[in-house]
């Protein structure tokens, strides 16, 4: 079994609660989040100042 | 309701129930999907205006916390006399008839002696859904800190609260995302799924940056909302009010942008002030003067022919000099260079030049707006802040500080501003029920709210402590002073507590885990004779208890949430919204709810009937819809009074059985408040210096020498936390914490869905330690670390190296980390403890606010390499 979730990445503001809904509408087991590659929202780096 | 047919022999039951989520406090609209009896599913609820059927993590976890595995059913009674961390309670099942009866006779026993000796403590379920309840049950029994110790407050709302009481008339005031075009998060996550009205603000914020907001965040940690931020300024930690006065500083003195007819006309700013500090004022009324300059007259703030108010220069009135206030905060900001704040901050002078600018000119001063037909000021700039600022001693200082850049660009109470929640109510929206900002002393604000407030305006007498357990009465500009508790519990004679603390009434807030250090925490607790916790899950707090009570899960309660929406539903035009929280699905055998059980105890101990008279009185209940105190009531029938004489007899319990909550359309008078008749507000605070003095006189008399109060002064200052203050070449960096947008506090962190995605996650259960640091260190990622501050408090955790935080400071995600209950078998030993490092002591708190320093000096060592 594959799943698919279609987000507008412009309105992401990194909550998770995409991952939980699919966890949650799915009853992944435990450690599958997403398509089995992680649905995670990446940080996004930023430069430090020195 | 929806009811589905039965699909099968199997199926006897399929319906969607409306219910209120209670993961946090903020109460979203749900519906549960119930099949045979037994929750199955739980989503938002479309028609909801709280959150719009939108959840977040915590809340679609829900179902994982009311099944868990760890709950508590049956009454507990503690055989082992010792109490402390990690000590064996040796828990035996008792029945509720033993458990009541105790309880009953330990509070019979204290409410014959003192009844002040009764102190409740908690969170979600003693102060934000059911605070009438909670109020009504103290007030009946006798004592006044039935709310106000170790609960709601602790690190929340410290340097918040007062200051928007004062400005914008509100408990809870947020940017009106509606509109807002620039906005600055400085130590907060507003609208990225952190905060008050979570879920609602993120839906908020994420479509006005959709339209284009820029998003500004200043914060030591690249936390969620300033990675997705147009800019993160990492900023030294403590050092916040030292941005924001260089900031107003450039406003003001450098590009000159400030919105002059606002602070005229809706502030204290041209109020003329003396020498010493205090309003010069009219002889025979004894009002405020100002300079009308047009007249080159001094005139009474509200005189009736004002031609132009003067804000700056230096007049004589009778003999004496006055400047008006907005002059002395204008000359005053001067200091605050921003070559010098660059040094103090981290943040280079020319950012903070740019961001002033973009800030001024975003505000679009003498720009105006239609809504609705009316005509409104229209300042789409504003400035937020939490607890990042909150948790430093001074941060009374520096909250001031913040608002003063939402004050100057007049985005106060109009659209695209800082805004108050519902700080209005018209008669007529909600039967006649109606309040409101009004005029008070000098002509400033006044907050009025429906529900009893400590409010710090008009000002309040300073004097000996005699009623609420935190020392209320010497902090008069604060609307409860939360964190003194462990000292004043822990020191009765030093702080002359003029009764003993006797009985402690705990629900489920974990108090050990989220203040300050849990040793330090737990001394509390033990200090009382005897402790009964309500309790889902035995956490730490509840392992200290005497007597564990079973409470409900939400999903399974019925308690009004409609006193905490009239302060904490978004900011704007939309909907006042009243929810009733029933029950989804029944509890199980042997677990009663937190209500029906305080009543019983009620019974028992003989003040039903008082407690019914305060309901009657706080709730504002008039017949036919009121209680009758010769009669017997269960919870629900209490609720179906209440509720039908508020909403009318066609809007009973039965209605929010059915639909889950009510909601009437707000009016623009109601949502912006500036321009309709709204109060001056102030920018200089001439009463603090009179609290100065009184509050030195009082502790000075009770012999607490070491009270400060130098930080009541009109006119903030950044000042140097201790932590900043610490040079030692040991301890070098700051340990910061940070919220993660799915825990709330530390009860979410035995959720087993929550834990797998904390697991999951690169961030959340590690120390983060900015690479270069990590570098020089010889620290890798993964690696078992150990923090230690000097006073020998340490934790250890796993290194993340990142540079998604300043280079001075180490971050832990909240404070869910490092559970050592032995009955929370997901959490325990999960993620690190951030509050382990925090000690308290006056010298350690906001004397205005009583905020405990919350960011310490840390000496980093490695433990062990780590494993890939």
């Amino acid at each position: 079994m594959r799943y698919g979730m279609v987000l507008d990445l412009k309105r992401c503001i990194g909550c998770y609660a995409c991952q939980m809904s699919c966890k949650a509408e799915n009853a992944t087991p435990p450690d599958i989040w997403g398509a089995g590659q992680g649905l995670y929202h990446v940080f996004v780096f930023k430069p430090i100042i020195k | 309701m929806k009811v589905k047919e039965p699909k099968s022999e199997t199926v006897k039951e399929d319906v969607w129930k409306p219910s209120t989520c209670l993961q946090c406090y903020n109460s979203c609209g749900l519906l549960v999907h119930r099949v045979n009896g037994v929750a199955v599913g739980v989503e938002g609820n479309p028609d909801c205006p709280q959150n719009m059927g939108r959840m977040c993590a915590k809340g679609k976890a829900a179902l994982m916390t009311l099944y868990s595995p760890s709950r508590v059913k049956t009454p507990l009674k503690r055989t082992n006399p010792e109490k402390g961390i990690g000590v064996d309670p040796k828990w035996v099942e008792i029945s509720w008839e033993e458990a009541l009866d105790t309880i009953a006779e330990k509070l019979k026993k204290v409410r014959e002696e003192d009844a002040r000796g009764l102190v409740g403590a908690g969170f979600n379920r003693m102060f934000s859904n059911d605070f009438q309840f909670s109020t009504a049950f103290g007030s009946a029994f006798g004592t006044p800190s039935i709310y106000t110790s170790g609960s709601a407050g602790y690190f929340c709302g410290n340097n918040i609260h007062p200051i928007w009481y004062l400005v914008n008339g509100t408990f809870h005031s947020e940017p009106d995302f509606h509109y807002c075009n620039y906005f600055i998060l400085i130590g907060a996550q507003h609208g990225f799924m952190v905060g008050e009205d979570t879920v609602g603000n993120a839906q908020r914020c994420s479509d006005a940056r959709l339209r284009g907001m820029k998003v500004v965040v200043v914060d030591p940690i690249c936390t969620p909302a300033a990675a997705k931020a147009d800019d993160w300024l990492p900023i030294r930690p403590g050092t916040d009010a030292a941005f924001t006065l260089a900031v107003i500083n450039v406003l003001l003195n450098e590009v000159e942008i400030y919105d002059a007819d606002y602070i005229k006309k809706h502030t204290n700013g041209p109020y003329l002030v003396g020498s010493d500090g205090h309003y010069l004022r009219d002889r025979a009324t004894k009002k405020p003067l100002i300079w009308d300059a047009e007249d080159s007259k001094a005139k009474t703030y509200d005189a009736s022919k004002i031609k132009d108010f003067a804000l700056e220069g230096k007049y004589k009135v009778n003999g004496t000099d006055g400047t008006p206030a907005f002059q002395l905060l204008k000359e005053h900001v001067k200091q605050y260079t921003c070559e010098e704040v660059a040094r103090t901050t981290t943040i280079p002078a020319q950012t903070i030049r740019r961001i002033a600018k973009e800030f001024g000119e975003a505000a679009r001063i003498g720009s105006k707006i239609a809504i609705d037909g009316k005509e409104l000021p229209y300042r789409p700039a504003c400035v937020y802040w939490r607890k990042g600022t909150n948790q430093h001693k001074h941060s009374m200082l520096t909250g001031w500080s913040i608002q003063l850049m939402n004050s100057v660009v007049g985005a106060v109470d109009v659209p695209g501003g800082m805004c108050g929640i519902n700080p209005r109510l018209l008669p007529g929206t909600v039967r006649d029920f109606s309040f409101g900002p009004k005029e008070g002393p000098d002509g400033l604000l006044e907050a009025q709210l429906f529900r009893k407030a400590s409010i710090p305006w008009p000002p309040r007498e300073v004097k000996r402590p005699q009623s609420v357990i935190t020392l209320f009465e010497l902090f008069p500009a604060a609307p409860y002073s939360t964190p003194m508790w462990d000292l004043v519990v822990q020191n009765p004679e030093k702080f002359k507590l003029p009764y003993k603390p006797q009985v402690l009434m705990h629900s489920w807030g974990n108090m050990v885990m989220t203040s300050v250090d849990p040793k330090v925490a737990a001394e509390t607790f033990k200090a009382f004779p005897f402790q009964f916790s309500f309790a889902f899950e035995i956490d730490e707090t509840a392992e200290l208890a005497d007597i564990v009570l079973p409470d409900v899960h939400y999903l399974e309660s019925l308690d009004p949430a409609l006193q905490m929406l009239l302060e904490a539903s978004g900011v704007g035009l939309g909907n006042w919204t009243f929810q009733v929280r029933t029950p989804a699905v029944k509890p199980p055998p042997g677990v009663r709810s937190f209500h029906d059980t305080l009543l019983e105890v009620a019974d028992r101990v003989g003040f039903l009937k008082d407690i019914y008279h305060m309901i009657n009185v706080l709730n504002h209940l008039k017949e036919p819809y009121k209680l009758d105190l010769d009669k017997k009531y269960s919870w629900a029938e209490i609720i179906d009074i209440w509720a039908k004489g508020w909403f009318g007899p066609e809007h009973g319990l039965d209605y929010f059985r059915e639909h889950g909550f009510l909601t009437f359309p707000k009016k623009v008078e109601e949502t912006y408040t500036t321009p309709f008749n709204k109060p001056r507000i102030p920018i200089y605070l001439e009463h603090w210096i009179n609290y100065r003095e009184d509050v030195k006189r009082v502790t000075e008399e009770m012999g607490l020498t070491e009270w400060d109060v130098s930080d009541y002064q009109p006119i903030p200052d950044w000042k140097p936390c201790p932590a900043y203050e610490e040079k030692s070449q040991d301890y070098d960096l700051y340990a910061v914490t940070y919220r993660s947008p799915f825990h709330d506090m530390s009860r979410t962190s035995n959720n087993i869905w929550l834990n797998e995605l904390s697991e999951y996650h690169p961030y959340t259960y590690y120390i983060l330690i900015n690479s270069q640091v990590a570098k020089k260190k010889g620290i890798e990622d993964r690696d078992l670390i150990r923090l230690e501050t000097k006073w020998g408090n340490q934790v250890e955790g796993r290194a993340k190296v990142t540079d998604c935080v300043h280079p001075e400071v180490v971050g832990i995600a909240g404070a869910f980390g490092g559970h050592w209950a032995k009955r929370l078998r997901v959490a325990k030993g999960k993620g690190v403890h951030y509050n382990s490092l925090i000690p308290t002591g006056l010298d350690r708190m906001d004397m205005i606010n009583s905020a405990i320093d919350c960011c310490v000096k840390i000496k980093i060592s490695k433990v062990s390499r780590g494993t890939k």
